[in-house]
């Protein structure tokens, strides 16, 4: 019912008592854009293309303000979502973005979470990560979620309060804040023929992935728990138009933009918000290029299956670290 | 294996391509939501109280109602709070209420033999309560009913001892919102805001069909004239959310909730296209207007009333029975549903006191209303 228009305003769905959304778009553009601009071979078409200017965005600040430097003491930890495991052999969320992070000299990694399970299952696996970083030396770690990692990412430091307070800041990449009502429709469908999958490529787990993005049990637990305090949340939505979509995922985008076109592929575009956290702003890419590149390392199956639809998805989550840094070192001046 | 893995995966594709079922099923297991512009105020949570004075309504009404569970008629989603102990007896009425009814998109065509809440309007005037409907236009946009609304306030008696209370039944909330942006002055006599299945941010529906009643919309009708032509266009979901991201709401009145769901079977017949419609994107919906659209931010959530756009408002069902009535034969106990609106209000707005003193500083009303 709806068109694909970006003449909108930044929404969530929202729980009606949920913390109000904080608005840091204009500065995450201005660092995204500065970042880009500084890329070899780059010209000054591409920021806007590459991130939505929504109705209600904000102007960035005048003059430009510098980037703010890289600190290489926090730990960057990330969390890969729905199956990421299952593809690893051939494409794996934030690989590019971990390889850039470690050449600015973070200790950056993925947590090994189960692509086939649950939150449930996956906490322990999140928690024994920070327990490494921090027998490392590591007193402060960011976490930073794609998909069903941010919805992983959350449960855990409820459920880990005493490792919570490590954590200085997660940021969802197209997290699955609100369930995806893919979710609710695939569930069955998942748990019945689809358990079958080949578990040589990834292990089964407990075969909740699916089942705990329905949209009422996200929603659920999010009326029931209160985010932890001492973490800061920061978010980045993912939506492109069809044409601009990997091949696999034009099946669900189809789907989705019965509720409404700007998604995904998985995700629609209100879903993707921890409530109260900073938005920073809405990639024009489908879910998996925002945190992948099939191009890069598959260029098989970029050819053959999913078509090229890379985006430079290294050069925003540095901008997100960046853009958090700064927020980080903001807060302690104005706690 | 890889390759009855990649099958696997593609069956699913294939199902959901070809899915002929939404992808949401009609469930109340999810929380009150709201889709919301960032930077809006969220919600206070008004369920629980006025569930208790609905259903103690409906419990002591002399009609058929009395013996119905009151469940039926107001929707509990998930999170809707316990109601309170010990459970607190109805508020006495208090009649210093002067209320202003905003009829929605088409009301005017429909005022003579569907005008809003007639049972209760009665009841309500025998207990002293002032209500009136405004004469907005029913194919007019929300900026040219904003100014009707200023007009015919300014013309309204400045009643000292009365609170003024709009009630936005469907697009009349986007009108009433728009009235209190654009006529701040005027806006200063008002007291508090109703929204009964308002269309808040708008309602996919008019996405849908704006184009088609475009096509229509400059045909006066012997009921009303085609006003600006704007009615089904200012509905659309882009320009309300556009608006409500660029417009503070006045904070020093207050706003209160109301939506409406049905399912399916519980919605009139003429709905037949668009509750389809709808059913495929948001299943919980009143046959006009998604449940999450329905919400004025910073408002007191008051519940969800379990009717279709029409039922929670208009007399419909009884002038056209098989058209505005549905597959299910179910009806809605309007009467009850204001009173406790009214009632909710009485409580919420507190005594006089301090309304005065509030209202000391105003001065007479200077914004240009008559342009």
């Amino acid at each position: 019912m709806l068109n694909y228009d970006t003449a909108m305003p930044a929404q969530t769905m929202s729980l009606v008592q949920a913390p109000e959304v904080k608005d840091g778009r204009a500065r995450f553009r201005e660092i995204f854009c500065a970042l880009l601009q500084s890329e070899p071979g780059a010209d000054d078409s591409g920021c806007s293309h590459l991130l939505h200017v929504l109705s209600d965005e904000p102007r960035a600040t005048a003059p430009f303000r510098v980037l703010p430097a890289h600190d290489p003491k926090i730990a960057l930890l990330f969390v890969p979502g729905l199956f990421s495991d299952c593809a690893s052999e051939w494409v794996a969320p934030f690989r590019s973005s971990i390889e850039r992070l470690r050449t600015l000299g973070y200790t950056a990694e993925a947590i090994p979470v189960s692509g086939r399970s649950g939150p449930a299952h996956n906490m322990p696996i999140i928690a024994d990560a920070i327990r490494r970083q921090l027998a490392q030396g590591h007193e402060q770690v960011a976490l930073i979620g794609h998909s069903k990692g941010a919805v992983d990412s959350l449960v855990f430091l409820d459920a880990y309060p005493d490792l919570a307070v490590h954590i200085v800041a997660l940021a969802s990449v197209a997290g699955a804040i609100n369930g995806s009502p893919l979710g609710d429709a695939l569930s069955d469908l998942y748990s019945g023929r689809l358990a079958v999958l080949d578990n040589s490529l990834c292990p089964p787990g407990d075969g909740q992935a699916v089942s705990s993005l329905r949209r009422a049990e996200r929603l659920t637990w999010l009326g029931n728990h209160r985010l932890s305090g001492a973490t800061r949340y920061y978010s980045v939505v993912a939506f492109t138009s069809y044409e601009q979509m990997h091949f696999p995922l034009r099946v669900t985008y189809n789907s989705l933009a019965e509720i409404d076109p700007r998604n995904d592929g998985q995700l629609l575009h209100f879903d993707q918000v921890i409530p109260g956290a900073t938005l920073l702003g809405y990639a024009n890419a489908d879910h998996w290029a925002v945190a992948s590149d099939i191009e890069k390392e598959s260029p098989l199956t970029a050819t053959l299956v999913t078509g090229n639809f890379a985006y430079p998805n290294a050069i925003l989550t540095e901008a997100l670290v960046l853009y958090m840094l700064e927020d980080l070192e903001k807060s302690k001046a104005t706690p | 294996m890889k390759i009855r893995s990649i099958s696997t995966a593609a069956i699913a594709c294939g199902l959901l391509s070809g899915c002929a079922s939404p992808l949401l099923d009609y469930s109340t297991d999810v929380p009150a939501l709201q889709l919301r512009v960032v930077g809006q105020p969220g919600v206070e949570d008004g369920r629980a109280r006025f569930r208790e004075m609905f259903c103690t309504l409906l419990s002591t009404a002399s009609s058929d109602q009395a013996d119905v569970d009151c469940d039926r008629y107001l929707v509990r989603l998930a999170d809707e709070p316990p109601a309170p102990r010990p459970a607190q007896p109805l508020p006495r009425h208090d009649p210093h209420l002067r209320i202003l009814f905003v009829p929605g998109a088409f009301g005017e065509c429909f005022a003579d033999i569907a005008p809003p809440y007639p049972e209760a309007v009665a009841r309500l005037s025998q207990l002293g309560y002032m209500f009136d409907a405004l004469p907005v236009s029913g194919r007019s946009g929300t900026t040219h009913n904003a100014t009707l609304i200023a007009q015919a306030l300014v013309a309204e008696p400045n009643l000292d001892d009365h609170r003024l209370v709009l009630v936005g039944y469907s697009k009349g909330i986007s009108d009433i919102l728009e009235f209190l942006v654009d006529f701040p002055d005027t806006a200063k006599r008002v007291d508090a805001v109703v929204s009964i299945a308002g269309t808040v941010n708008g309602s996919p529906v008019a996405d849908a069909y704006a184009g088609a009643y475009g096509m229509v919309s400059g045909i006066d009708l012997a009921a009303c004239d085609s006003g600006d032509r704007g009615v089904v266009d200012s509905l659309r979901v882009g320009p309300r959310m556009n608006w409500l991201a660029h417009h503070r709401l006045p904070a020093d009145i207050r706003y209160f909730s109301l939506a409406a769901i049905a399912r399916q079977e519980d919605i009139g017949r003429l709905m037949y296209v668009t509750k389809k419609r709808l059913a495929r994107s948001e299943p919980l919906h009143d046959g006009q207007v998604p449940f999450f659209h329905q919400i004025v931010p910073g408002s007191t959530l008051l519940g969800y009333a379990y009717g279709d756009h029409w039922a929670v408002a208009l007399p419909l069902q009884e002038k056209w029975p098989y058209w505005a009535g549905n597959s299910a034969g179910s009806q809605f106990p309007r009467a009850e549903l204001l009173e406790a609106i009214v009632l909710y209000l009485v409580e919420a707005l507190g005594p006089e006191a301090g309304r005065e003193i509030r209202r000391s500083g105003l001065n007479a009303l200077s914004d240009h209303v008559a342009r």
